[in-house]
């Protein structure tokens, strides 16, 4: 936690990061709110959605824009000072979040497993189903490990940015 | 209307909601709406109708314009072979299905104008 601190601390000092970092979070909580509610809309990701907003949605589609806004500066800095950034567990964090509500209860996974089923009919069955079931019983672990994945991403770049530092001295 | 769904689906929760506060529109049209859950709940274990229907739509039950059920798994492999949690059919007077579509809460437009051509 202190490394995260401590390394925000360092970019956010700067207003250009600042202004990163509020875009971000707009961005990325409008995004969140209109997608996360996808499951009680056939997979479609639109104002229509925000109807279906509960807390519990509200709560993780407040917490993951803020952490992806947390995490955009510091990608940024990293990427700017010419140094290596962590993007792989954060593209994963906001993708399991965006996809796990698109992916159920809509037609995308159905048609996808009946066009793959097509072309390897050993792999039919119920499939399909039993993931999108898994999903829509799952929602809240699906939000949780995307929460997490974006936390560890956030850990991964800050340790980034103080490596950078100590580096220039 | 012919209604597949299965129990765990999300649309289908807030659809039959959505249809319920439809209730007096489907009547004056005659509409009869065939809500079945999909055999075996789709393959994903979850509730059984009457609870479902009890917990999410209580004035649905026991009405004469709605049957409430379970699909068999004949009806499933004839309609329903690429298993969609959330699907319906709205069927003509002369047993022509006019659309196949997917969950009602958000193409309720759809059916308002079935059930409107019907009661004309």
């Amino acid at each position: 936690m202190n490394t995260i601190t401590s390394a925000l601390k360092i970019v956010l000092i700067i207003r250009a990061y600042q202004w990163i970092a509020i875009i971000s979070f707009v961005a990325f909580l409008l995004l969140y709110l209109m997608t996360l509610p996808a499951s009680y809309t056939g997979g479609y990701s639109s104002f229509e959605a925000l109807q279906y907003l509960n807390l519990t949605l509200t709560g993780f589609s407040v917490l993951m824009a803020a952490l992806a806004a947390l995490l955009m500066p510091l990608i940024v800095y990293l990427i700017r000072r010419g140094k290596k950034s962590s993007k792989s567990s954060a593209a994963s964090g906001v993708l399991i979040g965006l996809l796990a509500p698109m992916l159920c209860c809509s037609p995308i996974l159905p048609i996808a497993v009946g066009f793959v089923v097509s072309l390897m009919p050993a792999l039919g069955g119920t499939f399909g189903i039993r993931m999108q079931g898994f999903i829509a019983t799952h929602q809240v672990e699906f939000f949780i490990t995307a929460s997490l994945l974006l936390l560890f991403a956030l850990y991964q770049n800050a340790k980034k940015v103080i490596n950078s530092i100590n580096c220039q001295i | 209307m012919l209604w597949l769904f299965s129990t765990w689906c999300h649309t289908c929760v807030v659809s039959v909601k959505a249809m319920q506060e439809k209730q007096a529109l489907w009547e004056k049209s005659g509409m009869i709406i065939l809500a079945l859950r999909n055999f075996d709940n789709g393959g994903y274990p979850g509730v059984d109708m009457p609870t479902f229907m009890r917990k999410f739509s209580p004035q649905l039950i026991n009405l004469d314009n709605w049957i409430i059920g379970q699909a068999s798994k004949q009806m499933d492999q004839k309609l329903n072979q690429r298993k969609f949690p959330d699907i319906y059919f709205l069927i003509d007077e002369k047993g022509w299905v006019r659309t196949v579509n997917t969950a009602p809460n958000i193409s309720m437009d759809v059916i308002l104008k079935f059930a409107n051509g019907i009661s004309q």
